[in-house]
């Protein structure tokens, strides 16, 4: 009985440090991933752990390509939530900022507008080109590499940055971003 | 010298974007993604099995349920059959009323001429008037002219 315990124990520790390491290979992409396709960092964040969450409780057939199973879990788990979204009440996500005492209230105020006004100015553009902005700045991904996950061109990359940039400048300017 | 001066630009240049995205999506990202799933709670506490439980299969129908089921099934039959018979007889009844009132319709019909005669030659009304079937009307003029109902007219006899 105490022997089937340690396998038990073995077992599990092997795959939780299986676990980790396809959480370092892949966490931050797919975060970068999901937060494009929601504009949410706590929401994208949730994702990534939901999925995780799954892969760790998954039993039976073995999962070939731990990533693309863990991105279409992700995903469906924030196509979801969206749905759910629109009959529940909206958490402020500057609730979690005031708690932080670095800033004084002023700016804690205006860093978080400003952020909410970039956010939701991403929100506008398209879902693609939402992909490029954070696989350049959050990911720092090159356009070669980014030309192979989008299948195309890496002057069409960086074309798409370039007028993501100028579209995302335009409408931060219509919404009275202060980037003074 | 003029106190006009160049009107600044009111988009954010290439740069300040750049500048401007690197430094929002570097406060974007979670602190706690940092975190390897061994060290979440969720997974020390073993709660995933629990929220991932599987619904347990539905049970097999037995032997005693499959025979209450055919003979449910059955007795569903015969009353469908019975019903459905009930209904055509009905049907039938319905149209062999519908054509004896039809027919009795047409027996009391009562064909009238333009003299005002009956095939039956009853009397219909209060002043003798009776009715008389006839197969056309004859719209020649007649000679013997009914005494009471003598017409005048312009025209001269023609014998003067």
């Amino acid at each position: 009985m105490e022997q089937q315990q340690t396998v038990d124990a073995s077992v599990s520790a092997e795959e939780l440090e299986e676990l980790d390491e396809v959480y370092r290979e892949n966490s931050r992409e797919l975060w970068a991933i999901f937060y494009s396709q929601c504009s949410d960092p706590e929401r994208a964040y949730d994702a990534v752990q939901e999925s995780f969450l799954r892969l760790h409780a998954h039993r039976g057939e073995q999962i070939r390509d731990p990533r693309a199973w863990l991105l279409r879990v992700g995903q469906n788990w924030l196509r979801d939530v969206a749905r759910r979204k629109s009959s529940s009440c909206k958490l402020t996500p500057a609730l979690d900022e005031i708690v932080n005492d670095r800033f004084v209230p002023q700016d804690i105020l205006s860093s978080t507008e400003n952020r909410q006004a970039i956010r939701h100015a991403l929100q506008c553009l398209l879902e693609d080109d939402r992909k490029v902005l954070v696989m350049k700045y959050s990911l720092n991904w090159t356009s070669a590499k980014m030309a192979r996950v989008m299948d195309c061109s890496a002057a069409a990359i960086d074309m798409r940055l370039s007028r993501a940039r100028r579209r995302l400048a335009e409408l931060l300017e219509e919404q009275g971003y202060d980037h003074e | 010298m003029s106190n006009i001066q160049p009107e600044k630009d009111p988009l954010l240049s290439d740069g300040q974007m750049e500048d401007l995205l690197s430094a929002f999506y570097a406060g974007e990202e979670p602190e706690a993604l940092k975190q390897l799933p061994s060290t979440w709670s969720q997974i020390q506490n073993n709660d995933v099995s629990e929220d991932l439980i599987v619904a347990p299969a539905k049970r097999l129908p037995d032997a005693s349920r499959g025979i209450f089921v055919a003979v449910a099934t059955l007795a569903m039959c015969v009353v469908v059959m019975i019903v459905l018979s009930g209904d055509n007889s009905g049907e039938s009844t319905a149209q062999d009323k519908g054509q004896q009132t039809q027919g009795q319709q047409l027996n009391n019909t009562i064909n009238v001429s333009g003299d005002g005669q009956s095939s039956g030659g009853g009397v219909i009304g209060d002043d003798s008037t009776t009715l008389e079937e006839i197969d056309n009307i004859d719209l020649t003029p007649q000679d013997d002219e009914p005494d009471g109902d003598v017409e005048k007219t312009d025209r001269k006899p023609e014998s003067e």
